[in-house]
């Protein structure tokens, strides 16, 4: 267990050091500010938009924090060639998937809290707030997103290369958000055969929009069922892992030699 | 009790790639590192040296032949735990500081954090380090990223020590401290392989040596067995590796 | 050995990333010349994807009026995740009340930022501050619609109805009049104005003739809603009270109260699609 806690250590330091969490909240803060400046027929003090607009924004960046992070983890591992010393210690693969998948999740993780906290701070400069419990549902539902989706851009790592693992990973997350949702609308009509194969793409591929409760913070519609969250966040769970063991059954075969991967 | 290596016709090919033929990196390599003692790797660039370095680590699985570390296979957690390694020109890790990339690398084998501390203290004192175990490796030096990748190779207090290059961007200084360490790892009991081509040094502390060329053992003996009477190790080094060229 | 960036450089960035912003501001707020017609920098750099995006930022006030619920589409088959789904997502049918529509204005302002022609935009946005009890703030958004729509009907009709519920007889029929008048005038192009919504305008200033004490003024309106609309009962017994004499602005008084009640306790619905004429 220290193991996976000193590798995961290994790519906070890497993220804050190299200041990337800085840069998007200063682009969030910006995007804020130009809203704030807009003129709403003189209103002063609406909030809702602020929160949906500020909530969407966290979302997007912290989507693209998560992907990058995670995408660059063991790629950058093998073009600095620290993988041989890494490899050299006594940690298995499975060591080195995980604690570089804990490390990326941690830190989008509180990368996306900040990106939080920034809109929170607005909305409440605006005299709006948000409502605490559905907050920390909001917040655990979409940690369990990130959860998946760092997982996902290791696995792609372990048999693709860096910039085609993370072009997939958001491929695949943009069709698990905006597709999967749809397709019993899109089978509407549609010839039996054509409606099996949407059933099939319905149950196989992940519904990402279910770790989305933004709207319910936005118009204050109230918490979920404690019963309907712990079921998302277990799906949630099963996803992560079943890509990590994808990822760790790719990777325990890969061999190493300076200058490519066999 | 085991030889901490053992390499018993040991071959490895690349196989074929986009329309090149396989090749052929290693052919029959037999070589056995004796408990205590330290072994020097020498050969031409592209030799072979550090593929052979790498199967020995698992890094790569070899084609044929076999292959033995402190008596077991590398691919071994409890057999890495016994290892310390130094790669051919050192990148580690830019945005760590010297202490912490200690520290980590110590945690990967399990050390505890007082007795880490302790050693880390006396490693970085040792390769000569300690003022700047604060700064980040990113301002390192080449000779000071070669001094803190032996010290990292060390903080496992390893059997077997294994380096790759280890003088390599070092000053003499820098080669005589390096000189001193595997020197007094010797007369601790460890036992240390490393590849080298820095002939001088290898002639100085090395009590075997062995000479790779285009993938295969040309010489293999104690140093002072393979050189005639008056011939520096250079100069036999010359001798096997280019045979038909006019020595100067 | 890698040399550490001073401040310098992050000073320069800053100070060229503020002079984008400001440019970037001010282009957009400045209107760009193109043959006799002056277009938005918005406009230009859109074209008629403008347009587009209006109605897409119009369609999410309509969400933010249904308090975040989306419209639901039908599903070939309900899916084991549709009933997670139902629990995340919003689906209770629910309208903002009072000031929270105010909270439609963001994208309303928006929606016409975009393209001021989208005169669905301003009328929403003219009603939901009307609702929210700020008659100021609807009078300033319909001047600001009239500016660049000033031909259309619609908003002259809006415009009298807030003036007739603020007592301002008089200005509401100059608007009423010119609503009329712009519809009348559309011979070619289709309709924006139904037989109804005439029939309302009608009826409208006939109530501002009565408050006026202009009881023929009053009766003409009358009878030109009768010939829209034979059928109508109601109609033909407020002309033929208004024809047998009587306290012209009592009775118009308690129309207009009765008028405003209604309004006030309508289905939120029906006054969402009654705040277009």
């Amino acid at each position: 267990m220290i193991r996976l806690w000193v590798l995961a250590r290994m790519v906070w330091l890497d993220l804050f050091r190299r200041k990337d969490p800085y840069v998007l909240l200063m682009v969030l803060g910006a995007l804020l500010a130009a809203l704030l400046s807009f003129d709403i027929f003189g209103l002063g003090n609406l909030v809702r938009y602020l929160k949906d607009v500020g909530l969407l924004l966290t979302w997007l960046l912290a989507w693209v924090l998560a992907v990058q992070l995670a995408a660059r983890q063991l790629p950058q591992e093998e073009r600095r060639h620290t993988i041989f010393s890494l490899i050299a210690k006594p940690i298995t693969r499975a060591d080195l998937v995980l604690g570089k998948w804990l490390g990326a999740w941690l830190a989008a993780a509180a990368g996306t809290a900040l990106l939080y906290a920034a809109t929170w701070l607005v909305v409440l400069l605006r005299g709006g707030n948000f409502e605490l419990v559905t907050l920390m549902q909001v917040l655990l539902l979409h940690l369990c997103f990130l959860a998946f989706v760092t997982a996902l851009s290791i696995a792609l790592t372990t048999i693709l290369t860096q910039s085609a693992a993370m072009t997939m990973a958001y491929l695949l997350t943009g069709a698990g958000y905006f597709l999967a949702a749809r397709l019993p609308v899109m089978a509407t009509g549609a010839a039996p055969a054509k409606t099996n194969v949407l059933l099939v793409l319905y149950y196989a591929l992940p519904h990402l929009e279910l770790f989305d409760l933004r709207q319910r913070l936005v118009h204050d519609w109230g918490p979920i069922p404690a019963g309907v969250l712990l079921g998302i966040l277990g799906y949630g769970a099963l996803w992560t892992a079943g890509l990590l063991l994808l990822a760790w059954l790719a990777y325990r075969r890969t061999r190493f030699t300076r200058g490519e991967m066999t | 009790m085991n030889n901490p290596i053992e390499l018993e016709d040991l071959r490895v090919e690349f196989p074929a790639r986009r329309g090149h033929p396989p090749m052929v990196a290693l052919e029959r390599v037999t070589l056995t590192v004796q408990q205590g003692t330290i072994y020097g790797f020498l050969g031409p660039n592209g030799a072979g040296k550090t593929t052979t370095i790498h199967t020995l680590l698992g890094f790569m699985a070899p084609t044929a032949g076999r292959v033995s570390i402190l008596g077991g296979d590398a691919s071994q957690p409890a057999i890495r735990q016994r290892i310390g390694y130094l790669s051919e020109h050192p990148e580690l890790y830019p945005y760590l500081t010297g202490h912490e990339l200690l520290i980590n690398m110590g945690q990967l084998f399990g050390v505890g954090r007082t007795e880490l501390e302790r050693r880390a203290a006396a490693l970085l004192a040792r390769v000569g380090l300690a003022s700047a175990a604060q700064r980040r490796l990113a301002t390192y030096s080449r000779g000071m990223l070669q001094r803190i990748g032996l010290a990292q190779a060390l903080i496992n207090d390893p059997d077997l020590l294994i380096l790759d290059e280890p003088t390599s961007g070092l000053d003499p200084l820098g080669r005589m401290d390096f000189r001193k360490i595997i020197l007094g790892l010797r007369t601790a009991g460890k036992s240390i392989f490393f590849s080298s081509h820095e002939l001088s040094e290898v002639e100085r502390v090395c009590d075997h040596v062995a000479i790779l060329a285009a993938g295969r053992i040309v010489a293999a003996d104690k140093v002072e067995a393979l050189m005639a009477p008056g011939e520096s190790l250079e100069q036999f080094f010359l001798r096997m590796v280019m045979p038909q060229e006019v020595q100067p | 050995m890698i040399v550490r960036a001073t401040w310098q450089p992050w000073l320069g960035l800053l100070a060229l990333w503020t002079g984008a912003f400001v440019t970037a501001c001010f282009l957009l707020h400045q209107p760009l010349l193109q043959s006799g017609q002056q277009l938005s920098a918005w406009a230009n750099l859109l074209s008629a994807g403008r347009a587009e995006m209006s109605r897409s930022l119009y369609g999410r006030a309509e969400v933010y009026f249904h308090r975040g619920v989306e419209d639901r589409e039908r599903q070939a088959f309900p899916g084991y995740f549709g009933q997670w789904l139902q629990a995340v997502a919003p689906t209770e049918h629910r309208h903002a009340e009072d000031a929270e529509g105010l909270e439609t204005m963001p994208w309303l302002r928006w929606a016409t930022e975009m393209d001021p022609q989208n005169m669905d935009a301003w009328l929403d946005a003219a009603y939901a501050a009307a609702y929210a009890n700020n008659p100021a703030l609807s009078l300033k958004i319909l001047a600001a619609a009239a500016r660049h729509n000033p031909r259309d009907e619609r908003l002259y009709a809006q415009r009298g109805l807030l003036l007739l519920h603020q007592r301002s007889f008089a200005q509401a029929t100059r608007d009423f009049d010119r609503a009329l008048q712009l519809a009348a005038e559309r011979k070619t192009e289709a309709a924006v104005l139904t037989q109804a919504e005439l029939i309302a305008i009608l009826k409208n200033k006939t109530l501002c003739a009565e408050m006026l004490g202009q009881r023929e003024t009053a009766m003409e309106q009358l009878r030109r809603c009768v010939a829209l609309e034979p059928a109508r009962v109601v109609t033909r017994e407020w002309l033929a009270t208004l024809a047998a004499g009587g306290d012209l602005r009592t009775d118009a008084e308690q129309r207009l109260r009765g008028m405003e009640t209604a309004a006030r306790h309508a289905d939120p619905d029906e006054r969402h699609e009654e705040s277009k004429p």
